[in-house]
């Protein structure tokens, strides 16, 4: 990467952080209430609302109402709080519902849970964003057209932020959190004692309100149904548990009691005044003012103090958004972890955050936003399933692990946690019941998909995990190692000639060459007259005259051989731009690739270097083979037992760390397995592979003729195409930083897994 | 102003880590920077493991460990054994013994005597 882009990547997202710079993340209490309760705070600016508009619908007589019905959820909210404490201590390394889920009801319940929640925050994101442009909206008319635009925006900046890392960001959202609070409690005061004189009227209040419908159980259940989005967002502090500064349980536990004494009295507030201030909200016109802006439009009329509680809230929703990109990477890892998904939503970027599960979250969000046209009242039918099916699993978890465990104490507290899940399951059948044909049968719809999904990558880690460990397919301790190579020519020039010294070099027990341009084999014989060359003419594709010869002459092999085909290629710069410009040659090297026991080595040079070397063949004195392991199985035996064949100067194994768990392991399985080469585990501290093994190979100052550098990649081979995305990605970046060095020679040796 | 604030946001990340790795060593009471160890001298010197090697082959067993204080690095390297317990990458690593010389650049103790200890970041 260009200096410049690498300068200007470091000033939006920042300078990479060290790995071991991951302790000074954790969060302080302080820090950690607004990064997680940012998303349950700030439901308060919506949640009376959406109450009321289904109240509405039942006239004057449904509006009354409201205070009960947020006493009601104010009691749930009590309930499940009592609950995920206990949570929160019994798994003090993240209790989100998936691990409660799965460890305790099994994999599917676990599954479940999973799904729910990675949609949920999908959908706190985009409901958020969303409720966050209303309030500016709200306060500005002329922007309601532009507001999926804004809504964009908004999500790019937050993306961005968090990119940053945590503990920046954490910092940042503490000020519109605590001022939001703060500017909230200040409107309920002052609106309380402004009613003790009697209380002033919303804008809205006593207009005209048709009865649309008749004030019956089913409508209270719905405006139960919609005040519950104040509970979302328990569930992030319980799953965020390692987030925190030690001792973790019990400062997660604390937070979760301060957010739900902050988020009651606030809802309750709100909705004390929307009563007493007569405010009413339907779903006609558009472009109403939010219920919030009008108790404080009422409470403070139009002066700066309305401006101020129209910012805060706007800034507290769009950063709502933020607890959700806490934690949707942070699932994702451990879903990663458990082998339910790519392993590359593992990897920390460079400010140690899950970039890879950031950028998802976001690409979904922006596209849900789209399709529903930035409309809250759309978006928020969606909301509330996933929340309250983790609700239910993880609670009903709680019971079945009390039961098993028999924790001192633990009668009471599966009492609590089993009320809770009758609660919350009550509630879940409510909120499915009426709002199924509103959105939620999106969400119930896309549950199994999600699913299967990750039941499926699971499978297929499983089963490659097998197929490397499975002693019959490993390779044979002590092979003959015949090394057969084939170089492909393209006529007599630098890049050919090199070849010829490499593989003379390796002293293969059979060599030829072949070569799809007739014209060039004069030349071929007079230069080098001890190799056979081979003119093929092709019938059909290159690539597939090509993979025939290599079939024949695999069968004339036992299977203890290898088979090498050696790519000679003319670079004409050093640039990653140059493997575009030859489309044939990658094409016939990646279709190679799945061709069972051929390798494919690569021996690139770049042109300028060409036009002073000579064409007399040099064997390299000193070759040095470094093959790359991420851990001990058959794919890796087989790559040394390769490299063992190339006759080299040394043969190492080398890591870079890059999986801190795997590579504390992976001395010990190489010493157990007494595999007879050294393994040199060295340190990527920004878990950047490319430049460390750039850095790792410059140190032999190879130049190609007299010193040349052999990278050997074990690569699996998936029968199914689409499975090749879940590996091999290393392979890849290596592959494309390794060709533009001096001297070096890439070489796949591909382990195919069967079926 | 600006200058200093745009070079300190797009700093070289190794060098960073280099200043911190420093800082962390001037900690650790009694220990000598890397880059000022003479040849021959006997010290003690400290840093964060940066590198494992080992290596396994019959008769001629090593493990190797290359230490970076920030100043330098050093290779701390045990003969006859494969097995060093309790290394791992970015774990502090004290050693003392009589320093080979700067062959290769790189600087060379051959069978110290070791204390491991957290590194800079805690691991």
């Amino acid at each position: 990467m260009g200096t410049t882009a690498e300068a200007l990547k470091r000033l939006l997202v920042g300078s990479p952080k060290s790995s071991g710079a991951l302790e000074h993340t954790l969060l302080p209490k302080v820090i950690a209430l607004p990064v997680f309760s940012s998303d349950p705070l700030s439901s308060n600016a919506y949640a009376t609302q959406e109450a009321l508009l289904v109240l509405a619908v039942a006239g004057a007589a449904g509006l009354d109402l409201i205070l009960p019905i947020s006493i009601a959820v104010a009691t749930l909210l009590v309930i499940v709080v009592t609950s995920y404490r206990q949570t929160v201590r019994a798994y003090p390394l993240g209790g989100g519902a998936y691990r409660v889920a799965h460890e305790n009801l099994g994999m599917y319940p676990g599954l479940l849970a999973a799904s729910a929640l990675l949609i949920d925050y999908i959908l706190t994101v985009a409901v958020s964003i969303t409720a966050g442009v209303e309030a500016i909206t709200s306060a500005s008319e002329a922007l309601h057209e532009h507001r999926i635009g804004l809504a964009f925006l908004f999500i790019a900046f937050v993306t961005l932020v968090n990119l940053r890392g945590v503990r920046e960001s954490g910092t940042l959202f503490a000020i519109p959190t605590y001022g939001f609070v703060l500017s909230i409690y200040f409107m309920i005061g002052t609106g309380v004692v402004r009613c003790l004189g009697g209380c002033p009227l919303a804008e809205s209040a006593g207009r005209e309100l048709p009865v649309a419908a008749a004030l019956g159980p089913l409508l209270v259940l719905k405006a139960f149904a919609a005040g519950t989005t104040a509970l979302t967002g328990v569930e992030a502090i319980a799953d965020g548990v390692p987030a925190f500064r030690y001792p973790q349980s019990k400062n997660a536990a604390t937070t979760l009691t301060v957010m739900a004494a902050l988020s009651i009295s606030m809802f309750l507030g709100i909705s004390w005044l929307a009563d007493h201030t007569g405010v009413i909200y339907t779903a006609t016109p558009l472009g109403q003012r939010s219920v919030v802006a009008q108790v404080a439009l009422a409470v403070f009329g139009s002066g700066p103090l309305f401006y101020v509680i129209q910012t805060m809230s706007a800034a507290i929703l769009i950063l709502a958004a933020n607890t959700a990109y806490q934690d949707f990477p942070r699932l994702s890892s451990i879903l990663a972890q458990d082998r339910y998904m790519p392993r590359q939503f593992m990897n920390r970027g460079d400010r140690l955050v899950f970039s890879n599960g950031i950028v998802i979250l976001a690409l979904f969000a922006a596209l849900l936003i789209y399709i529903f046209d930035a409309n809250l009242t759309r978006l928020i039918q969606l909301y509330l399933v996933g929340v309250f099916i983790s609700f239910t699993l993880s609670q009903t978890g709680m019971v079945v692990r009390g039961r098993r465990l028999k924790p001192p104490g633990w009668k009471r507290t599966a009492m609590i946690s089993g009320f809770g899940a009758f609660v919350t399951g009550a509630v879940l059948i409510i909120i499915t019941y009426t709002k199924f044909l509103g959105g939620a049968w999106v969400v119930i719809a896309a549950i199994p998909f999600a699913i299967y999904g990750m039941r499926s990558v699971n499978r297929h880690y499983q089963e490659v995990g097998r197929e490397l460990r499975r002693p019959d397919r490993r390779p044979a301790d002590r092979r003959p190692g015949n090394q057969h190579m084939v170089i492909l020519a393209d006529g007599v020039n630098v890049a050919t000639v090199r070849a010829v010294g490499y593989a003379t070099s390796v002293g293969s027990a059979a060599l030829e060459a072949v070569t799809f341009d007739p014209g060039s084999a004069d030349a071929w014989r007079r230069a080098i007259p001890d190799i056979p060359l081979h003119v093929m003419r092709p019938s059909g594709s290159r690539t597939g005259s090509l993979r025939e010869y290599l079939r024949a002459k695999r069968r004339e092999l036992t299977s203890n051989d290898f088979l090498t085909l050696v790519v000679p290629e003319v670079l004409k710069s050093r640039s990653l731009l140059e493997l575009v410009k030859n489309p044939g040659l990658t094409r016939l090297k990646a279709s190679l690739l799945t061709e069972p026991n051929v390798q494919v080595m690569d021996l690139p040079m770049t042109e300028d270097k060409g036009d002073q070397a000579s064409l007399e063949i040099h064997e390299p004195l000193r070759n040095h083979v470094c093959v790359l392991v991420s851990g001990v199985h058959n794919a890796t035996l087989q790559a040394m037992e390769f490299a063992e064949t190339l006759r080299p100067t040394d043969i190492r194994a080398i890591n870079f760390g890059l999986d801190p768990l795997a590579s504390e392991r992976l001395g010990d399985q190489w010493l157990e397995h007494g595999i007879p080469h050294p393994l040199e585990i060295d340190d990527s501290p920004f878990r950047d592979l490319g430049s460390s093994l750039t850095h790792y190979v410059r140190q032999f100052r190879a130049d190609g003729t007299k010193r040349v550098v052999t990278i050997v990649i074990p690569e699996f081979i998936t029968p199914k195409r689409r499975h090749r995305l879940l590996h091999n990605q290393t392979a890849l970046t290596v592959k494309g930083r390794m060709l533009l060095e001096e001297g070096v020679v890439v070489v796949s040796v591909p382990y195919h897994l069967h079926d | 102003m600006f200058d200093r604030l745009i070079r300190k946001l797009t700093q070289a990340p190794e060098a960073t880590r280099a200043t911190n790795l420093q800082e962390w060593a001037d900690t650790i009471p009694e220990t000598i920077r890397i880059k000022d160890i003479a040849p021959r001298c006997g010290c003690r010197a400290v840093g964060v493991i940066q590198k494992i090697r080992i290596d396994p082959r019959a008769g001629t067993g090593s493990v190797e460990v290359t230490l970076d204080d920030g100043t330098g690095r050093l290779r701390a390297k045990w003969l006859g054994r494969s097995k060093l317990n309790g290394i791992a990458l970015g774990k502090g690593l004290e050693v003392e013994a009589t320093a080979g010389d700067h062959a290769g650049g790189e600087l060379v103790v051959l069978n110290p005597s070791y204390r491991l200890m957290p590194g800079p970041d805690g691991g």
